[in-house]
């Protein structure tokens, strides 16, 4: 383990990350209390969110389905997690808008330790807008691993020829294949992904896009759950936080005042 | 109202315990938590093994649905891939008492149809980048012509053919990977980072039932 | 709109297949013509090899192979290299693997390679690497991230065998090595985010050095660490591979696939160019889309 320094029980070199974590703590119960109060931090409305509205629409009236991956992502359990999670939030927003409009809705995912939360998910969205009957388990296309997953879904895209394709989550290197792939059979693309090293290949291939951290604003919007919501208040507020020790850093190093870079190696 | 055992009170418990015994552990030097955190990593190791169990009984549920009900054009494929999992297992019986990875029933399929499969279908995502490129890469505006440059700037600069063309290339190359897109690139792992930690967060408080009950005890 | 396409509506227009075909066809090319053009060394690069260059005999060090064969055309040249310079520098190898099941064939391709590995029960000559004294493999590894901390805490923890099912405490090289303290250097090849696991779980936790042998695109994820310091270095995908070859005298295959990278990336910007012409040219007589 790290060296701690004598007679203190904190390692070297992670005060300033616990810091920060309490500051989190403190920012995630202030959204919190502000949500449960009726006074939610206001959120904006992207872009990419009326463009999933806008896809529903087109797959409706062109009497065409819509096809939704999260993506390679990852167990529930992995680092990929939260972005599984916020894809299944986002999932069920879509499903209630193709019940609504009787669009039919494929799912495609590789995720064995997600289907439980899919299928709850996506039957309570069917039965929020009075389509019980209309949900088949059928829907949800599990596929074991990468590899078959982009051969099922480049299978789906060809056959079904969906209006509407959705693929938020942990996306990995199928992102451009099924991307490429919804764009020749002329789908309306809407991707999204935390993963940093596949933004410029959905920024090419999607035609709406939700980077990195959107993916979460957009599964708070969209869910209204004033957990989400706060939890985005309080990336928002610590942004700002770390901003500020930015530029005071910026500004005092250079003067020899070593505050700031002391502080971070506490 | 469930069994007790499935309520799902007590999954978030364990989570909230688990995770806040585990952050605890990461700051404070106490040689108990400690050895607690690393007795819960090798709890998390053993579980992504039925995680891998999860998976092929989910794949079963689904394909047996499909014999049952002769889903058409697809329940043949279904008996193919439970002949596929059976023949190597069944194979496999005799060396029960002390199973091996390098038994050739095993190896041949792996090595000689799903790895030579999966490498084909990577390869194939060169082609679709190439005509990604050419379909997306216009100057339709001006952050489109930023992204544009600077693409074609940085694969000129990643192969040799670039220092031919202008041998200033490998230098702008450097600048744009070293310096020009490094503070983007911090700003997006540090917020994909925070999502990270405030989802764990969220599991710890027990504000992600769907995550922590999975469907049991009716969360 | 209606009637025929003009000659720069066709330009942007070209139908993909005949894209795959001429891309197709272009790689064929060096293969039969090698072009054979020079290639300058990236800064991540030289650091690196020069990190490498400090270690010897006692320092151990560990080769994750965190890419499936499908990436081998990208990641195997570098890994190949960065592993014939530690046996040119005498440095215990322990190889091992967190993400992918197909690693025995890697490790298996990588023997291929370099002649002075010897496998288990091979009599190694002078020069040689002896299976278990000077390296050695312990397959793939099940738990991702949780794997990885559990290592860099104690090894032991997790491995109780290598590959062959030798017991840990029966390898030599594994005598004194417990945990990432005992460790000089990770070399993690990836295609996804294993880099991230070692540099959080290895570097932040133990100060061990962390380098990476990623594809291309892993490379902008990854510098962010390396201009921290918390990282040593990092190669470019095959680019990255051809440069390490030519710095330990030793070219091999990302220097003769280098030459498909050019043609592969030319083509990509002539395509770009031609559909730029197309687009402006169909603007400017107000059609097109």
């Amino acid at each position: 383990m790290n060296p701690t320094y004598a007679g203190q029980i904190l390692f070297a070199g992670r005060g300033s990350s616990l810091v920060v974590l309490i500051l989190l703590l403190i920012f995630f119960y202030v959204g919190l209390r502000l949500a449960k109060m009726g006074r939610p931090p206001k959120m904006r409305r992207l872009p990419a969110m009326d463009a999933i509205d806008e896809a529903i629409g087109r797959a409706a009236e062109m009497g065409k389905p819509a096809l939704y991956t999260p993506g390679i992502t990852g167990s529930l359990a992995s680092e990929q997690g939260p972005q599984m999670v916020a894809s299944i939030t986002i999932l069920s927003y879509v499903a209630e808008g193709c019940a609504r409009y009787d669009v039919p809705l494929i799912i495609d995912f590789a995720q064995g330790d997600a289907i439980p939360l899919m299928d709850e998910t996506i039957r309570l969205a069917y039965l929020k807008q009075g389509k019980p009957e209309k949900y088949d388990p059928k829907m949800l296309n599990y596929f074991p691993g990468q590899s078959p997953m982009v051969t099922g879904i480049l299978g789906h895209l060809q056959r079904l020829r969906p209006a509407a394709f959705f693929m938020i989550g942990g996306l990995y290197y199928e992102s451009v294949v099924i991307g490429e792939a919804a764009n020749f059979v002329g789908a309306m693309t809407i991707g999204g992904t935390a993963n940093t090293h596949q933004l410029p290949f959905i920024i090419a291939v999607c035609d709406y896009v939700l980077i990195g951290e959107e993916i979460y604003a957009a599964s708070a919007y969209l869910s209204k759950d004033p957990y989400q919501i706060a939890t985005i208040a309080g990336e928002d507020w610590i942004k700002f936080v770390l901003m500020a020790l930015l530029i005071l850093g910026f500004i005092l190093e250079p003067l020899g005042i070593k505050i700031i870079s002391g502080f971070l190696r506490w | 109202m469930g069994a007790v055992w499935r309520r799902p009170e007590i999954f978030m418990f364990i989570a909230g315990v688990v995770m806040g015994l585990t952050l605890f552990g990461y700051f404070f030097n106490v040689p108990t938590v400690i050895d607690w955190v690393t007795w819960f990593q090798t709890f998390a190791t053993h579980i992504s093994f039925f995680a891998t169990w999860l998976g092929f009984l989910t794949a079963a549920r689904i394909h047996i649905y499909n014999i049952q009900r002769r889903t058409p054009g697809v329940w043949y494929f279904s008996i193919v891939m439970f002949l596929a999992c059976l023949i190597p297992f069944l194979a496999a019986l005799p060396e029960i008492a002390a199973p091996s990875v390098t038994n050739p029933i095993y190896q041949w399929p792996f090595n000689w149809v799903y790895t030579p499969l999966g490498a084909a279908l990577y390869a194939t995502t060169g082609f679709y980048i190439f005509s990604a490129a050419y379909r997306a890469f216009r100057a339709r505006s001006l952050e489109a012509t930023i992204l544009l440059v600077a693409g074609c700037l940085v694969m000129l600069g990643n192969a040799p053919i670039g220092e031919v063309i202008w041998n200033q290339i490998p230098t702008i190359n450097d600048w744009l990977q070293m310096t020009g897109q490094t503070p983007g690139m911090r700003a997006l792992n540090i917020t994909a980072a925070l999502g990270i930690i405030y989802f764990g967060l969220r599991v710890a408080v027990g504000a992600e039932k769907r995550v922590t009950t999975l469907g049991a005890g009716g969360g | 709109m209606g009637g025929t396409q003009t000659i720069w509506e066709k330009l942007g227009a070209i139908d993909k297949r005949v894209l795959y075909w001429v891309l197709f066809i272009s790689l064929a090319i060096p293969y039969i013509k090698p072009l054979g053009l020079p290639v300058s060394i990236a800064e991540t690069s030289y650091a690196l090899y020069n990190y490498i260059n400090t270690l010897g005999p006692n320092d151990v060090v560990v080769m994750a192979i965190e890419f499936g064969v499908s990436a081998w055309s990208e990641c195997l040249p570098g890994f190949v290299a960065v592993s014939k310079h530690l046996v040119q520098r005498g440095v215990k190898i322990i190889y091992w693997c967190v993400g992918y099941t197909d690693c025995d064939l890697t490790m298996e391709a990588v023997m291929a390679r370099i002649p002075q590995l010897k496998g288990p029960g091979q009599p190694a000559g002078p020069g040689d690497y002896k299976y278990g004294v000077d390296w050695v493999y312990f397959g793939y590894i099940a738990g991702g991230e949780t794997t990885v901390a559990q290592l860099a805490d104690n090894i032991r923890n997790v491995l109780r065998t290598d590959k062959y099912g030798t017991p840990i405490d029966n390898i030599p090289l594994m005598k004194n090595v417990n945990s990432a303290r005992d460790i000089k250097l990770v070399v993690d090849s990836t295609t996804g985010d294993y880099g991230d696991y070692y540099v959080r779980q290895w570097r932040m936790r133990y100060g061990t050095a962390v380098a990476e042998i990623g594809i291309a695109m892993n490379y902008s994820t990854f510098i962010p660490y390396y201009q921290a310091g918390l990282a040593v270095g990092a190669l470019k995908g095959i680019r990255g591979a051809a440069e390490y070859e030519k710095l330990i005298g030793q070219l091999g295959e990302a220097t003769t696939s280098l030459d498909a990278l050019n043609i592969s990336h030319l083509l990509v910007i002539i395509a770009i160019i031609f559909a730029n012409i197309s687009y402006f040219m169909t603007k400017r007589r107000g059609g097109g889309k």
